[in-house]
């Protein structure tokens, strides 16, 4: 991002006269991203590191999250970052949401945990809720064969569980 | 809810005490050498912090093994407990005073920023094991864990430290105010957001060292100062101890910081202050201390209840002024009684008195506005102290008479009044009428003054319309309009009177014009003074009205020759019209008026009845004004013509000596149509006349008429000068020599007289029996059944505003009205009844 404006006023207001702090975070495979502190920040993990850490020259080498998904990681930062600052239509900003996690499901539970390491609230409520949305209305069969899953349950077991969530059956 | 996550990408699984030992080394233990201050250690990377947060938050999330959120967060505990008992405690055990405040105060800081790394280190524990099982946050647990480890153990020396410093700064010692308010904080955040360790461990022992302190100083000050001493001492030790709330201690103990000292300082010896001889509340009053007397009300004013016993002491003192004021009035009336009673009611008319009065008041009141703010307790207090000694009898005289004397002065012509502006007559009028406002016999104030304000009226010896209306307008606001409806009666009956007047002119000007009448006044009349000279002849007269019969009979006094007059006859003529009612009560008082006058009289009689038939014409003469001009004196430099100006009945005894020489009492009171032996008879003689046998020459000069006694009559006091005997002859003293061209006979009394004072308390006796009876019938009507001690006191209630009924008064109306079977009394319940 360009610490200076186009116009090349920024010299008279504080806010954009001084140069935008960078950050650099590493992915678990060394990708370097460089961004804006604010956008960084936007994870609860950074920020907590920030305040702890005092130099702040260092690069913050994450682990748990690899370049792909760090990279759709801060798409979502930069996006929701930027919101702050010129906020849109809140119809605009689901739409965008939903466009975001329209994504195979490898990816999307790779963002799920992302966001919980990160600690990003808001992304995590967004994928958990796209997983919980993929979950409902399917019967457990339909839910083992979409994601993969192998009945590890014996029928008795199985009987157990069905009499303990009745409640939840006749909806 | 479970929390997400468990595949760990890329890592192995993490086993307990590895985890825990690489959290401790590379997190914990940097982080303790930052805080203790070892610069080698300092500092942690991004990559360290890193390292140390995702081994916490695979320990939390991890399948196999499993997770050690559980372990973790109890060792997170038993870590920073075994650091404070390690390092922190010990530190502080070998240290005393402000240096272990001191030291306490860091370690409290470090502990604190100790709890924020744990919380963001461990934020995971926070975010989902703390949260599942609700549990304390590790916020909660790293303070508990200082709470109970250090604070637990050190908390009394460090209260005691803490209490010993506020002494010394009591004493005067500059101490460490910011220390003492972090040892405060300290406190307050050790409750954990709710108020008990601070109220407990601090504010209640500092309280208590705080009531203590000021006990023993207190006790000294009572000892060795002056109360003015001890209020400054008092007011400087509430200001520095505000100023140390405000320093280092939490709002809410301000407050009740200062009730303490309030209670210990003020409250405990305020009796004895105010009592204390020759500085206490009595002197300061006397003295007219005024700041003294401001700070003792900013001072007691603080504390709730505790302005009575100023104002007990303030009543006692304006009380015992007021009685020493009353006790110097009843001596002096005493001492003149001794020479005569009238030299003792010219002293009780004084408005000496009353100024005393007025100034005493001015004095208590000022100083309860300016010193006392107003205060409600204080303006009762006074009231209550004036309400006693200005209902006193003094001499003859109610005060209320007395008020209403004064108000006369104030008023009248040639009264104390008429030589003070305008603005001065209404400051005193405004005065008298809050000082009124403590009188019970407020009836007794508002016959006196109807008298009074009658004369002023009348006789044209009210000096201002202003002030009369002014003083109207204030006795309406403090006692209501009922109590000012003759008042104000008797000034629209002046005004409208005026009114009449005209019309009457302009109703002659008519008549005469329009008829031949013999009584229209000749042209030659018109002159200035009257109609022709040769022998004495009245000039102007002015009948004087008489109160009728119809509710609002029209009284008619005189108004002398005037160019406004009607010119009828011969004479000026003037009558002003009364509403019967709202003036005092008039004798009937009949004469035979020179046929001069009596033609003008009927002639005004002609004129009302043309402007009404529903009120009755009733003149009183005794209050007319006549102006003669006379011709029949010899002496003097004005060639014997001289102008007078006198009563009706003398103009008509004057009158009668147009047609004769000379003529006895008897004669006259028989041409006249009067009772010999009536007073205003006989004073009208007294007045004219002097006993040409007895009189000096200068006397004998003063005077229009010359008295001879006639034959002794038998009558005790026959020689008397003031007694008049029928056989007694007058004559015309053509000696008499007036040193002006105009002069007044001895006019009537603008000032009441005794017999008018005593008239005025049986109408005043008889308004109260009235108004008794028609409150008991008000009650009673609405109560219908009343046992006697209700209905006397609701009948006292009901006429308190107008006067304090005695209930022998009270009892007698009961009965009265018993007997007239308005009410019945039922003997078995003791208990009156209404009839309907």
């Amino acid at each position: 991002m360009a610490a200076v404006n186009d116009d090349g006023m920024a010299m008279t207001t504080n806010e954009e006269a001084a140069p935008k702090r960078m950050i650099t975070i590493l992915s678990q495979d060394k990708e370097e991203f460089v961004v804006e502190k604010g956008v960084a920040t936007m994870a609860t993990l950074i920020e907590d590191l920030l305040a702890d850490v005092s130099d702040g020259e260092d690069k913050i080498p994450l682990q748990n999250v690899d370049a792909r998904i760090l990279a759709k990681v801060i798409e979502y930062m930069k996006y929701h970052f930027k919101l702050i600052e010129t906020p849109q239509p809140e119809d605009e900003v689901r739409r965008w949401d939903r466009e975001f996690v329209r994504v195979d499901k490898s990816t999307l539970f790779h963002l799920v945990l992302a966001a919980n390491y990160l600690n990003i609230q808001s992304l995590l409520d967004l994928t958990t809720q796209t997983v919980a949305e993929l979950i409902k209305g399917k019967t457990p069969e339909q839910i083992r064969t979409e994601f993969g899953i192998v009945n590890d349950f014996t029928p008795e077991e199985e009987e157990e569980i069905r009499r303990d969530n009745a409640w939840s059956e006749d909806r | 809810m479970a929390a997400p996550g468990g595949a760990v990408m890329g890592g192995a699984p993490v086993a307990l005490d590895e985890g825990w030992n690489l959290i401790m080394e590379n997190g914990f233990k940097p982080l303790v050498a930052t805080l203790d201050g070892d610069a080698s250690r300092a500092g942690t990377s991004a990559k360290t912090w890193i390292d140390v947060h995702t081994t916490v938050y695979h320990m939390c999330t991890q399948k196999t093994p499993g997770t050690y959120s559980r372990e973790l967060y109890e060792r997170v505990g038993q870590a920073l407990d075994d650091y404070l008992e390690s390092t922190a405690l010990p530190a502080l055990r070998e240290l005393y005073a402000e240096f272990m405040l001191q030291e306490l105060v860091r370690r409290w800081e470090n502990h604190k920023t100790m709890v924020k790394w744990i919380q963001r280190i461990f934020k995971y524990l926070d975010r989902f094991y703390v949260r599942r099982l609700e549990i304390a946050n590790l916020e909660t647990v790293g303070y508990t864990v200082f709470l109970n480890r250090v604070f637990g153990s050190v908390k009394h020396d460090v209260r005691s430290a803490v209490l010993d410093i506020v002494k010394r700064e009591r004493n005067g010692d500059v101490v460490d105010q910011s220390l003492v308010k972090k040892v405060v904080d300290l406190f307050v955040e050790m409750g954990l957001s709710n108020t008990e360790v601070y109220s407990e461990e601090l504010e209640r022992p500092l309280l208590d060292a705080t009531a203590e302190f000021y006990q023993r100083q207190s006790a000294q000050w009572v000892e060795d100062d002056s109360f003015p001493a001890f209020m400054l001492k008092a007011e400087a030790c509430l200001a520095a101890e505000q100023a140390r709330a405000a320093a280092y201690l939490v709002p809410r103990t301000k407050e009740r910081l200062l009730r303490t000292v309030e209670h210990e300082v003020l409250v405990v010896h305020q009796q004895v202050m105010l009592d204390k001889d020759s500085s206490g509340l009595v002197t300061l009053l006397v003295n007219d201390a005024r700041e003294d007397l401001s700070r003792l009300f900013r001072l007691y004013a603080r504390v709730t209840d505790a302005l009575q016993p100023i104002a007990t002491t303030l009543k006692r003192h304006v009380h015992a002024e007021g009685m020493e004021l009353v006790r110097e009035q009843k001596a002096r009336v005493e001492a003149a009684a001794k020479t005569s009673s009238a030299a003792a009611s010219a002293v009780a008319d004084k408005p000496d008195f009353i100024q005393a009065l007025l100034a005493l008041h001015d004095r208590y009141t000022d100083l309860v506005s300016s010193c006392f703010g107003d205060h409600a307790t204080f303006a009762r207090a006074l009231k209550e102290a004036f309400e006693v000694f200005v209902n006193q009898q003094v001499g003859k005289s109610s005060t209320a008479e007395l008020f209403a004397g004064y108000c006369d002065e104030l008023l009248r012509v040639k009264g104390a009044g008429a030589r003070m502006s305008e603005s001065d007559v209404e400051e005193q009028l405004d005065k008298l009428v809050q000082l009124f406002a403590y009188l019970s016999d407020k009836d007794v104030f508002q016959e006196f003054s109807r008298k009074q304000l009658a004369k002023r009226l009348l006789m044209d010896r009210s000096h201002s319309d202003d002030a009369e209306s002014f003083l109207i307008t204030k006795l309406k606001q403090r006692c209501g309009a009922h109590f000012t409806s003759k008042l104000e009666g008797m000034i629209t009956d002046m005004t409208l009177s005026a009114d009449i007047q005209s019309a009457f002119q302009e109703w002659f000007a008519n008549r005469a014009t329009n008829t031949n009448m013999e009584d229209v006044p000749s042209p030659a009349a018109a002159g200035g003074d009257g109609a022709a000279a040769g022998a004495p002849k009245a000039a102007g007269a002015a009948p004087a009205g008489g109160a009728a019969a119809a509710p609002e009979a029209a009284v008619m006094p005189p108004v002398q020759l005037s160019s406004s007059g009607v010119r009828a006859n011969g004479h000026d003529f003037a009558v002003r019209v009364l509403t019967t009612g709202h003036w005092p009560t008039y004798a009937q008082d009949e004469i035979t008026l020179p046929p001069v006058l009596s033609r003008s009289e009927k002639l005004f009689r002609e004129y009302y009845n043309t402007r009404t038939s529903q009120r009755v014409l009733r003149f009183v003469h005794a209050l007319g004004k006549v102006w003669l001009s006379t011709t029949f004196f010899a002496g003097g430099r004005w060639g014997g013509k001289v102008e007078l100006a006198c009563s009706t009945h003398q103009a008509c005894v004057m009158m009668l000596f147009n047609d004769a020489e000379s003529l006895t009492y008897g004669k006259i009171c028989e041409m006249l149509g009067l009772d010999p032996t009536a007073d205003v008879s006989k004073g009208t003689m007294l007045s004219l006349s002097t006993i040409s046998a007895s009189g000096g020459k200068s006397r004998v000069q003063q005077s229009v008429l010359l008295r001879v006694p006639g034959p002794a009559t038998g009558a005790p006091g026959s020689t008397s000068s003031s007694f008049v005997g029928v056989n007694d002859v007058f004559s015309v003293n053509v000696k008499f020599t007036s040193m002006r061209p105009k002069l007044k006979l001895k006019p009537l009394h603008a000032k009441i007289t005794d017999a008018e004072k005593e008239a005025a308390q049986s109408t005043v006796h008889e308004d109260r029996r009235h108004a008794v009876e028609a409150a008991i019938v008000r009650v009673m009507k609405q109560h219908k059944r009343m046992p006697h001690n209700q209905l006397v006191v609701q009948v006292s209630e009901l006429l308190m505003p107008v006067f304090k009924p005695d209930p022998t008064l009270i009892r007698n109306r009961i009965d009265e009205l018993i007997s007239r079977e308005y009410i019945k009394k039922d003997t078995s319940a003791n208990v009156y009844e209404y009839l309907a």
